[in-house]
């Protein structure tokens, strides 16, 4: 039990007639790459909201480092470790690339009530907020406003974010969605060193970066768990091929 | 033109002007740009809401009114020789300015507490109702309460001191105004370069991705709310001193849309904005008013030419766009 990071056990949510998650149990451990799979609709997003806090579920429990998250605000979730990035590139527009992670660095640095100390001046803040832009190779567009990056380079300044937390869990929500091949190829090297820092529970449509990168597969259909296992097991398991791999039965 | 010079043209044109009226005499015109500085004041604490928090208060008439009336309940006890309230320990009205600015700010963050932890659960179109719903709960108690002169006001029948100046004195006071109003500037300046006023603005433009990050953004938002309501509370504090009078209008919403005019004209989120607008609308208010009694008609043109075709008002159209850094 030691190195369990993230337990769900018998999640439920619904909206109305819809059943999004049914009677969830997931887990995640150090080192893992946890892929979420499943075709649209499978209910992965309403899962990654709940974990991250901006849904409720209606019963069951998530915890977190052995402590139960179910009542905590995201920004409290956040603070304890859990660090995302989101299906859609969700940045502050008006900052550059260097402010964004900046403030995250401040958040986990300690308290934003401080009042009157100039941020600039604030050389620590800059100098480490500057590393986790190298590590994503954006230290050179530090100064470029946000609503002025490519689609990639934001993809990428959403990671560093992630980075910059120094989390306990990383949720990345479809990373790779609508990366040119060669970005993916980068991102899943990079996605592999992350997770010596924190294990990855990860969303993602892209079968060969999920093939090459996850230790053990998640497959969802109708808000329920239909298979999991690792790389092999999935890939041969007939009931997903027919969900979701897209092979007739 | 870079904004640093504008800001600066904006300032000494406000402090050169009253000191010429003074020399040549001609009192109505330091009035008119203590007046200025005053409402400039309530302008630059709403432009922490509203400028850098995105939090459009229709309210803020509330925070400008308590300062006012604060200031007129001390004063008015004060005179009279009536303690304020006794029981366990007693306290007596005043008439220093030095006392009842605290007390004015310190009242009006109360209030900003109460109101911004009940409102600032919404957003959009229902934020601007419920501070507007407040600040008319207000308003019509103070029209309702006998005690303070209701519907009539009350007036302050001496101008409250300050150590060593005379503030009867049209250019005295309005030296004081104006030192106030700069120290404002000058924090406010600090104020929005600091980690809280990154987290603030930050929220202002995703507050998902805020939360995401680890702020909370209840907290952040409540103490620029709070922030923003002392100051606004001490202008009112400083209108109550420069009428010698207050009364229920200053926490009707015509308070409010005028303080949230200023800020428009001159340019939302702009550090000067509010100074800039003030100028502009008591100018308006002076000149037009003396031409037309209808001049509050070129003054609505004037708002929807920016509103349209200005977005980052006088500053923003005399500066253009703001500066990443």
């Amino acid at each position: 039990m030691t190195n369990r990071v993230l337990e769900i056990t018998n999640l439920n949510k619904s909206f109305g007639a819809i059943h999004a998650t049914q009677d969830l149990s997931l887990t995640l451990d150090t080192g893992e790459i946890h892929a979420l799979i499943g075709p649209n609709g499978a209910g992965k997003s309403t899962l990654i909201k709940q974990v991250t806090g901006y849904l409720q579920p209606d019963s069951g429990d998530i915890q977190f480092l052995g402590q139960s998250i179910n009542h905590l605000s995201p920004a409290h979730r956040a603070k304890l470790g859990l660090a995302q990035t989101f299906q859609v590139s969700s940045l502050i527009m008006e900052y550059s690339c260097l402010q964004n992670v900046v403030l995250v660095v401040q958040a986990r640095l300690g308290s934003s009530y401080r009042f009157f100390a100039p941020i600039k001046d604030d050389a620590l803040l800059q100098h480490e907020a500057m590393t986790y832009l190298q590590e994503v190779d954006l230290d050179t567009r530090c100064y470029i406003a946000a609503s002025a990056l490519s689609h990639g380079e934001r993809r990428q300044l959403e990671i560093a974010m992630a980075l910059a937390l120094e989390p306990k869990v990383f949720l990345l929500d479809e990373p790779m969605a609508g990366m040119d091949p060669v970005g993916v190829k980068k991102l899943i090297e990079r996605l592999k060193k992350m997770c010596e820092k924190a294990p990855i529970l990860l969303v993602e449509h892209d079968m060969p970066a999920v093939f090459a990168l996850a230790t053990r597969i998640t497959v969802l259909d109708y808000g329920r768990v239909i298979a999991t296992g690792d790389v092999e097991s999935i890939r041969n398991n007939p009931e997903v091929q027919t969900a979701y791999l897209g092979v007739a039965p | 033109m870079s904004e640093k010079m504008l800001n600066r043209a904006l300032l000494s044109l406000l402090i050169i002007a009253p000191w010429l009226a003074h020399w040549i005499d001609e009192p109505y015109y330091v009035s008119l740009a203590t007046r200025i500085a005053i409402l400039a004041l309530a302008g630059v604490g709403l432009n922490i809401a509203l400028g850098l928090g995105g939090m459009v208060s229709f309210g803020h008439a509330a925070f400008f009114g308590i300062g006012g009336y604060v200031t007129g309940i001390l004063a008015s006890h004060a005179l009279n020789y009536e303690p304020l309230f006794s029981g366990i320990f007693a306290m007596s009205g005043s008439t220093q300015m030095l006392f009842i600015w605290p007390i004015a700010m310190l009242v009006g963050a109360i209030a900003a507490i109460f109101i911004g932890l009940l409102s600032l659960r919404t957003s959009g179109v229902y934020f601007i109702m419920i501070t507007l719903a407040f600040a008319q709960m207000i308003y019509y108690f103070s029209i309702s309460w006998p005690n303070y002169g209701g519907e009539d006001g009350l007036p302050i029948y001496l101008r409250n001191s300050f150590p060593g100046v005379n503030t009867l004195q049209p250019i005295q006071f309005f030296m004081i105004c104006c030192t106030i109003l700069l120290i404002t500037l000058w924090g406010v300046s600090r104020l929005q370069d600091s980690r809280f006023g990154n987290a603030l603005k930050a929220l202002r433009q995703n507050e998902t991705r805020v939360a995401a990050v680890g702020i909370s953004p209840l907290g952040i938002k409540l103490a620029a709310f709070v922030i923003s309501a002392m100051i606004t509370a001490l202008a009112g504090s400083l209108f109550a001193d420069l009428n010698r009078f207050v009364s229920p209008t200053m926490f009707s919403w015509h308070t409010s849309g005028q303080i949230m005019i200023f800020v428009i004209l001159g340019g939302i989120g702009r550090l000067y904005g509010p100074v800039a607008g003030a100028i502009m609308f008591i100018l308006c208010e002076a000149l037009l008013g003396s031409w037309t009694e209808y001049w509050q008609f070129f003054l609505g043109l004037l708002l929807l030419w920016v509103v349209l075709f200005a977005r980052g008002g006088l500053i923003g159209l005399l500066c253009g766009d703001k500066a990443h850094d």
